[in-house]
């Protein structure tokens, strides 16, 4: 670079407050501590309920329950840790290494946001088709059916929002990858 | 290293860095803060392996990096507010040099990104060995990537490159 742009860019005052700054990181930092404990000691609370309400009533749902709160809690703190190493760990890395990192997130992004709505859509459909059986089995129902279309309509409300919401995440990685085109050369896709 | 201590000896490049990246000047005090919590995590991992500055840019490249990539609105690019560079009243040279500056600042962000990250690293004095140690890139790549960068930047400025 030429020296005079040098001279002018490097010649800018800065009004960087240091000491609120680094105060702000510091409690900033410790709150982020505090959460992670916090849901830490919510997890052990839900598995060790599940886990004695499993010991005390063995019966089939609330094992699956059990079962079901473990792999939802497993889904989540995978999340949270992957999240915490993506965002602090790779801070020091090199860009190149940086841009390797933000493309499997952005990837994972993509795999979640398809998987989510595949599942949310295929949960609705089965819903949506017992609710015949519902009909005729359930005599409260009968009686009163705007029920039944009412729960109708807030299961299709739940697709159409997935929908939009996946539609829009997908988006925005599609827009974050158009971003970073260019600092990985070609091989970036 | 402290916190304090790299922010006092960096914090300028650290600004101006911000002022690259973000679109507005809320923007880039939400940078500022995530790049000095940043710090605060990845400063006692530093072993020397290179200078101590190309390890501070790099960590701060790589906020603005994540900044650019999450960025959920995209907002318009706006001009930072004059206390960005500097607010205090100046005789008439020091007026246009500040004219100057904003037109630089403002050419930087229009600039690519890898170009972006390239001049930015060369425009605060690191050499090519050391572009390269934040990029991740050779020193004929960061030459290259430079090159071409200069020319945008030279092109949008006016100047010859």
């Amino acid at each position: 670079m030429t020296d005079p742009l040098n001279d002018l860019w490097t010649s800018a005052a800065s009004t960087l407050d240091v000491d609120a700054l680094a105060q702000r990181a510091a409690s900033s930092h410790a709150r982020q501590k505090r959460l992670f404990v916090l849901e830490g000691f919510a997890t052990a609370v839900v598995l060790a309920f599940w886990g004695a309400m499993s010991f005390i009533a063995a019966t089939p749902v609330v094992i699956a329950f059990g079962v079901g709160s473990a792999l939802a809690l497993a889904a989540w703190w995978r999340f949270l840790l992957r999240n915490q190493r993506g965002t602090w760990s790779s801070s020091s890395v090199t860009a190149a290494e940086f841009l390797a990192i933000e493309r499997k997130r952005l990837q994972a992004a993509d795999r979640h946001a398809r998987m989510t709505t595949a599942a949310v859509c295929g949960l609705a459909a089965v819903l949506l088709m017992t609710m015949p059986l519902l009909w005729r089995a359930v005599p409260g129902y009968q009686s009163e059916p705007w029920r039944l279309g009412v729960a109708a309509l807030i299961l299709v409300a739940v697709v159409v929002a997935t929908l939009v919401q996946a539609a829009v995440r997908v988006k925005r990685n599609e827009k974050a990858r158009l971003e970073l085109e260019g600092l990985d050369g070609p091989g970036w896709e | 290293v402290t916190l304090e201590d790299a922010l006092r000896t960096y914090g300028p490049a650290l600004s101006r860095l911000a002022s690259a990246y973000a679109r507005n000047k809320a923007e880039r005090d939400d940078l500022l803060q995530d790049i000095a919590l940043a710090l605060l995590v990845a400063l006692p991992t530093f072993r020397n392996e290179c200078p101590e500055r190309a390890f501070v840019l790099r960590v701060a490249h790589n906020r603005a990096l994540a900044l650019v990539t999450r960025r959920r609105v995209n907002a318009a690019l706006e001009p930072l507010d004059d206390d960005v560079i500097d607010a205090t009243p100046a005789p008439p040279e020091v007026a246009e040099q500040r004219a100057r500056r904003r037109a630089l600042v403002d050419a930087i962000r229009k600039l690519p990104l890898a170009h972006r990250q390239a001049v930015l690293l060369s425009l605060e004095g690191l050499s090519h060995d050391e572009i390269g140690a934040v990029l991740g890139l050779n020193a004929n790549a960061v030459g290259v990537r430079l090159h071409r960068a200069r020319a945008d930047l030279a092109t949008s400025m006016g100047v010859k490159p």
